[in-house]
């Protein structure tokens, strides 16, 4: 049990870290300031997971 | 004139009604006072509280000198009575502990009705036998309307399902601010013997089960 | 340079979600590696380590300090738990006070201040919760680390769609799977949370552990509360010391059965599992309770809080609550006079297994001086009978 929720867990963070960098692609790519704040908002839990900070 | 005899009336009234209130208060009291129990005593539950467990406790630990082994048995029913007596060691006292624990009866799988029908047999059983049934209510408001959900009437159901048809009551005060054993005791006759703390139990059970 | 525009402001706005990552970020770095000082008291004869009773938590976050009181005399073994629950802080100040203070005359104490570690380096996550409390002492201020009900998922990831709890197999809410008080008795090849309990298992097996008392703090709207819930093994205790400290008049303590049915919960498995008599203390806490205002120091610290106490008037709550609240100091005092107390009841009935301890504040004494009172200042003191918690 223990292997597999580490291969999960490395799963997670593949996901996080995916997630994260879409994220930044659309903020770079967006054109209107909501959707940039959006972006930025949404991603900053993913950081603190991705750092492993909360 | 048509003033002072109201007056007379208002002072011959009222000190006799203070003295019949009083006098129904203190012949209750001494009524509790008169009643012995006899040996041995069953303790059990209506609704599964640990009140029976802190009864228990109080007549067998050292520090409270009280010294009685009661029979402890929380489901008691009236094969229960039934089986105690073809033992030939009849019971002569129960003690029902009221106050219902959703945790108590939860973990044995049974609600309050299931409770209140056992209690209900019990009693039945009791009086046949000629038992004294004492009601208790021990734990204070823990057991009444501090501890109980919104909606949660069950220490209710459990004190009406045995302290009308009991023998005498034993009311820890705090447990009675609203008045409701009293009311039980004055309307249903049935004398009451009110405490303060637990550790009052200590002389109150040693009067009751003096030993000759 | 329409373009220019969108780029300065996605950099501005880059900046300023950066800034608040990094601030963000360094609370949470700075809460999860907060040290927190133990001076060990003249009565602490011994710190082991959780892992000198089963390697397998060795090397974890878990691994958590065991501090032990042998007695001048022989006489049974007390094991006191803090931390079981890290967002209740009374459940972690009163053990602390035992373990800065406490002297065993006769008999032996166990003290845990941090059962689930982990739990004690994050708070619920969204919740708001401050990362900390200090309470004020005579050479300053203590800093304890706030703690959240389960361990921090970044140190036991993932959770399950269901946790089935070893070995009853009851099915429990997803997150409990990280919920110290959720996995008993534990597993050796388990979760970090069952190792965890069962780590504490072995230790309770291994130094065969009388009596067994895991500290907690409860919501005013949770029916469980400012009581004790006992083993089978542990009725006639629990029902002496509820009605001895209700006598007393200082504070009111009822008593529960633990349930059969009910797994997980050390109450129920450490009795099943192991020798000793199980309890479990509940104190209140106005903070855990969801009706709460403000989620702050002040309200986790005073316990004062006008919204519970409007729940209150509308009869929602299971235990009293006015404009005092309910601080700090009254609810360490009732968990100490508690432990105390069944320390008391339990020599009275086994005086040839006695259990006294000394120097330890009761009810009134913390209220009157205060929690910090009992705190010993760790710059002054001896720097090898300081311990980083």
């Amino acid at each position: 049990m223990n292997i597999l929720m580490s291969i999960i867990t490395v799963i997670y963070y593949l996901l996080v870290a995916y997630t994260a960098v879409i994220l930044i692609y659309n903020l770079i790519k967006t054109k209107t300031w909501e959707k940039e704040a959006l972006y930025i908002i949404v991603l900053l839990p993913f950081l603190l997971r991705l750092f492993r900070l909360k | 004139m048509k003033g002072l005899s109201k007056l007379m009336v208002v002072a011959v009234i009222f000190p006799f009604l203070f003295l019949l209130l009083f006098s129904s208060v203190l012949a209750q009291e001494k009524a509790a006072a008169d009643i012995k129990a006899e040996l041995p005593v069953l303790l059990t539950s209506c609704g599964q509280s640990p009140g029976p467990i802190q009864l228990k406790a109080i007549m067998t630990v050292k520090r409270y000198n009280v010294n009685i082994v009661p029979v402890l048995s929380l489901f008691a029913t009236a094969d229960t009575l039934i089986a105690l007596k073809n033992a030939g060691n009849p019971v002569k006292t129960i003690i029902i502990v009221t106050g219902a624990s959703l945790k108590g009866m939860g973990a044995a799988g049974i609600s309050i009705k299931d409770e209140l029908e056992r209690t209900e047999k019990l009693i039945a059983e009791a009086n046949k036998q000629g038992i004294l049934v004492i009601g208790a209510h021990i734990e204070g408001l823990d057991r009444r309307i501090m501890g109980a959900a919104e909606g949660d009437n069950s220490d209710e159901l459990s004190i009406d399902a045995v302290c009308p048809k009991s023998g005498l009551l034993l009311v820890r005060k705090d447990g009675n601010p609203d008045g409701r054993f009293t009311t039980i005791s004055k309307n249903k006759e049935i004398p009451m013997i009110e405490f303060e703390k637990n550790a009052d139990l200590t002389d109150i059970l040693n009067n009751l089960f003096k030993k000759k | 340079m329409a373009d220019n525009n969108v780029y300065i402001r996605k950099i501005i706005l880059s900046v300023l979600g950066f800034l608040l990552l990094i601030f963000s970020g360094i609370s949470f770095y700075k809460h999860r590696h907060l040290e927190e000082h133990v001076v060990l008291g003249e009565g602490v004869t011994e710190v082991k380590k959780l892992s000198d009773y089963f390697d397998g938590v060795k090397g974890t976050i878990n691994d958590c300090n065991i501090y032990i009181l042998e007695g001048k005399e022989p006489g049974a073994t007390l094991f006191v738990m803090g931390a079981s629950h890290p967002e209740e802080p009374a459940g972690r100040l009163a053990p602390w006070i035992f373990v800065e203070n406490g002297v065993m005359e006769k008999g032996r104490l166990i003290v845990v201040l941090s059962a689930n570690r982990s739990g004690t380096t994050v708070t619920r996550l969204g919740g708001g919760y401050p990362p900390d409390y200090t309470i004020p002492t005579g050479w300053g201020e203590q800093k304890f680390r706030m703690g959240d009900r389960w361990a921090n998922p970044l140190d036991q990831w993932p959770d399950p769609e269901v946790y089935i709890h070893y070995p009853s197999r009851q099915n429990l809410a997803y997150v409990d799977i990280r919920n110290l008080n959720r996995a008993w008795p534990g597993r050796p090849n388990g979760t970090l949370t069952e190792k965890t309990c069962y780590a504490f298992m072995e230790l309770i097996r291994k130094e065969k552990v009388d009596i067994f008392i895991d500290l907690h703090e409860a919501e005013l709207q949770y029916p469980v509360i400012s009581t004790i819930v006992a083993h089978e093994k542990g009725h006639e205790l629990a029902a002496v010391v509820s009605m001895v400290l209700t006598d007393m008049g200082e504070f009111n303590m009822g008593m529960e059965y633990s349930p059969k049915s009910l797994h997980g919960l050390s109450h129920r498995e450490v009795g099943d599992f192991s020798d000793a008599i199980s309890l479990l203390f509940e104190a209140p806490e106005p903070f855990l309770d969801a009706t709460r205002g403000k989620t702050t120091r002040e309200q986790l610290l005073t316990g004062k809080d006008e919204f519970i106490v409007k729940a209150g008037e509308h009869g929602l709550l299971f235990e009293k609550i006015d404009e005092n609240g309910w601080p700090i100091d009254v609810r360490v005092g009732r968990h100490t006079s508690a432990v105390l107390m069944t320390m008391e009841i339990w020599t009275e009935e086994h005086p040839d297994m006695s259990l006294v301890c000394i120097n330890v504040p009761g009810y009134a004494e913390v209220i009157e001086n205060g929690i910090g009172y009992y705190l010993k200042d760790p710059f002054r003191a001896n720097p090898e009978r300081v311990i980083i918690e």
